[in-house]
């Protein structure tokens, strides 16, 4: 059985991903039967972080796990499935926005470059960015910001 | 206190009497105004409010006050006002955390600075920027150690982070909003002068007046005093310089530090964009769109004119004879 961490430890670009997953223990979880939608970002992904974060995280494992779950949803989403859906709720509990159009598939700042990998225990997109959770204050400014300066 | 500003040696008790001593009165409005304002994001807040952290809290009182039967009757009958208590030292716990892990990004700023290491303030701004990356991850917890035993009141096992349970909220709560102080000007909540809306709140040190600085009540004067004790003596002779020299060192140091907390605000402005959006050069349009909405929404902040606020950090607005 190919499971969603056979597809990232055999694919190369992948090697910080794996390496965080292993840090954080979550490799089983990982192989179990799920089914989850992974949101896997690239090393080029964790390397446009800046300088630290990553060491950081790496030396705080609870903290490092969030971030990760973050990018976990529980379920099988194929692209075709998850069109017309605004956002999901990842493992780690906060949304995740989504942006499918004829332009791209994009969840939340991060672009999807490879879609629907199918794995025996779920599927996995392969995503540019490291996605960080938004809280809920940001999307009031966002809305606030769409509607230009406020008027009396 | 030696380094106080007395700058000698006596008991502590003259520097006490002399008002040379940190005040802390600031510290502690910090940390109410981020108890009190609610639903800024962040796990914390609802973590406090849960079973988990009350048991954990339980645990801890109980063993706090062992050997105090007085107290543990009292527990029993009011544990609202104890459990109260624990979020609040939960809180200055949070907020000292904040203080630890921050504190040495701006002291690596400051000797940069004295190196001449900055050509500008925009390469400070990248500094704070990347230094919040560096410690976003750094994990946010409340320990006690009661007769040698350690309580996990919010355990590190949490995975609460640096960025989102502490700086976020602080900002929030701290730069933006605290809450109406008593002092020079008296506020009528009938008149609609305080914001019905939590939201509105808007007496953090970013829209303060810093010209009635050193009249009772107003909190950043007290934290000013508390930075005149050290403040590094190329400031002292810069102060000298302008306006009335030493004689309004403190509010010449409002206005610095006010200055500087906006820098600060730019730099957290601009890592939430890092964060969550996309750098500055994206080629996408749509992608710059969104910045741009972001950037909007956050100046939207400053220019509320339902309470004066588009006009609250121009002094010109605010220092008329009806002000006080």
């Amino acid at each position: 059985m190919t499971t969603i961490v056979d597809i990232a430890v055999n694919n190369e670009g992948f090697s910080t991903l794996v390496a965080a997953v292993t840090a954080a223990s979550l490799v089983e979880a990982l192989q179990s039967p799920g089914p989850f939608t992974v949101f896997a970002p690239n090393d080029a992904a964790f390397a446009k972080l800046p300088d630290g974060t990553i060491t950081t995280l790496v030396q705080n494992i609870p903290q490092l796990s969030r971030i990760l779950t973050y990018h976990v949803v529980s379920g099988r989403y194929t692209k075709e499935d998850l069109i017309g859906i605004k956002s999901l709720t990842s493992l780690e509990g906060s949304q995740i926005d989504l942006d499918i159009s004829e332009q791209g598939f994009e969840a939340n700042n991060a672009t999807v470059i490879a879609a629907d990998i199918e794995a025996d225990n779920g599927i996995v997109h392969v995503i540019d960015t490291v996605m960080l959770m938004r809280p809920h204050w940001f999307y009031p400014i966002m809305e606030s910001g769409k509607v230009g300066i406020l008027k009396d | 206190m030696e380094k106080g500003e007395l700058k000698a040696k006596m008991p502590k008790l003259f520097h006490h009497l002399y008002h040379d001593r940190i005040n802390m009165e600031f510290a502690e409005e910090c940390m109410r105004a981020m108890l009190w304002h609610e639903g800024m994001g962040g796990e914390l807040e609802p973590y406090m409010n849960s079973a988990e952290y009350c048991q954990n809290a339980d645990r801890a009182i109980r063993a706090f006050f062992k050997n105090n039967p007085v107290m543990l009757g009292l527990y029993k009958l009011f544990p609202e006002m104890f459990l109260e208590q624990c979020r609040q030292s939960t809180m200055t716990s949070v907020l000292g955390l904040f203080w630890e892990i921050m504190a040495p990004v701006f002291f690596e700023m400051s000797d940069i600075y004295d190196e001449g290491g900055f050509k500008g303030v925009p390469d400070a701004m990248d500094f704070l920027v990347n230094g919040i990356f560096a410690i976003a991850g750094r994990p946010i917890y409340h320990r006690v150690n009661i007769g040698n035993e350690w309580f996990d009141i919010v355990p590190k096992s949490k995975g609460f982070t640096w960025l989102y349970e502490a700086a976020f909220p602080y900002v929030e709560a701290v730069f933006y909003r605290t809450s109406p102080f008593r002092g020079t000007k008296s506020y009528n909540a009938q008149a609609n002068e305080v914001p019905t809306d939590q939201n509105d709140f808007h007496y953090g040190i970013l829209y303060a007046d810093k010209f009635p600085v050193g009249s009772a009540g107003i909190p950043p004067t007290l934290l000013h005093q508390d930075m005149y004790h050290f403040l590094p003596q190329y400031l002292v002779d810069y102060y000298k310089q302008f306006c009335r020299g030493e004689d309004d060192t403190l509010i010449q140091l409002a206005v610095s530090f006010q200055r500087s907390m906006f820098n600060v605000t730019s730099a957290v402005i601009q890592a939430g964009r890092a964060a969550f959006l996309y750098p500055l050069d994206d080629p996408n349009p749509k992608h710059l769109l969104a910045n741009r909405h972001y950037f909007e929404g956050q100046l939207n902040r400053f220019c509320n004119p339902k309470y004066g606020m588009d006009k609250a950090t121009r002094l010109g607005m605010v220092q008329n004879q009806d002000y006080r």
